[in-house]
């Protein structure tokens, strides 16, 4: 404690800044193994140059063939397949999952690539025309391109957040 | 001081709680890529006097396959919320001290 103890002298309010629902979040109300650090949605970036997308649907337009990609996520990925037809995000009958499945299987031709925060750079290079991405990732590519527009799209997005947690052992553990 | 740069301060505060150690402490964070900004590391150390070991990942499942032996080295690592519970059925998380993170009370 000693080694860096000015530190908890600062009175950060960094609570007062959060979103009530994380500071006792579902996952682990007790803060026991996790602070929350980052929250965000998944939804869809295109170039400006296209017609924005603001609906899953959109993802699966033939004109996007090569150059789309979707998370390499599984649950965001079958997710967006679910709210694409109506259902929801967190599904777990069977014959629903089954018609996610379908939709993924029919999408598949169009993808590129399921990749995860790394289409971050295909983008703003404009290699990729429309990813399925996190809202965090999509910003740093908003922040490195004028041609860039994201949408939560309109059925519906998950909410996520990641979070600071230790691996550290023995006398590292924090 | 934007709210990133006080979490991983607070992360590391904790992390190094018990040092005993007469050389500069290090601390191992294994993070989202681009989630913090580029003078955040410096900053840190300086306020600190820490030495910060940081490498990013793109996915969860990239920095599970590292975390998974549970003796990777990294001390701090981010996953998304779903896989808290994965890697506490693994074992890989030690809980926190909330006497040394008097944010979170």
């Amino acid at each position: 404690m000693a080694c860096f103890s000015h530190s908890t002298t600062n009175g950060f309010p960094v609570f007062d800044n959060l979103d009530p629902r994380f500071r006792k979040p579902v996952w682990d109300p007790d803060l026991k193994w996790n602070t929350p650090y980052m929250w965000f949605g998944t939804g869809s970036r295109t170039t400006a140059t296209e017609s924005a997308t603001n609906s899953w649907a959109d993802l699966w337009d033939a004109r996007l063939k090569g150059r789309l990609t979707m998370l390499d996520d599984p649950e965001d990925m079958l997710g967006a397949c679910l709210k694409k037809i109506g259902l929801s995000f967190n599904a777990t009958d069977a014959a629903e999952l089954e018609r996610a499945k379908q939709e993924a299987i029919a999408q598949k031709p169009l993808v590129q690539a399921y990749l995860n925060a790394e289409v971050r750079d295909q983008l703003v290079s404009g290699d990729v025309l429309a990813a399925q991405l996190w809202a965090t990732t999509a910003q740093q590519a908003v922040d490195a391109s004028t041609q860039l527009a994201f949408a939560y799209p309109q059925e519906g997005f998950p909410l996520y957040c990641d979070c600071a947690v230790s691996c550290g052992r023995g006398e590292r553990s924090v | 001081m934007n709210r990133r740069y006080f979490l991983l301060g607070m992360t590391g505060v904790a992390a190094f709680a018990s040092c005993g150690r007469p050389s500069k402490p290090r601390l191992n964070v294994y993070n989202w890529s681009a989630y913090v900004a580029p003078d955040t590391i410096s900053n840190f150390e300086a306020e600190f006097g820490a030495t910060v070991r940081y490498a990013t990942y793109e996915s969860n499942e990239e920095m599970l396959a590292k975390v998974i032996t549970g003796n990777s080295g990294w001390d701090v690592v981010f996953p998304t919320y779903t896989r808290i519970k994965p890697m506490l059925d693994y074992g890989l998380l030690q809980p926190l001290n909330h006497e040394w993170l008097p944010s979170l009370r």
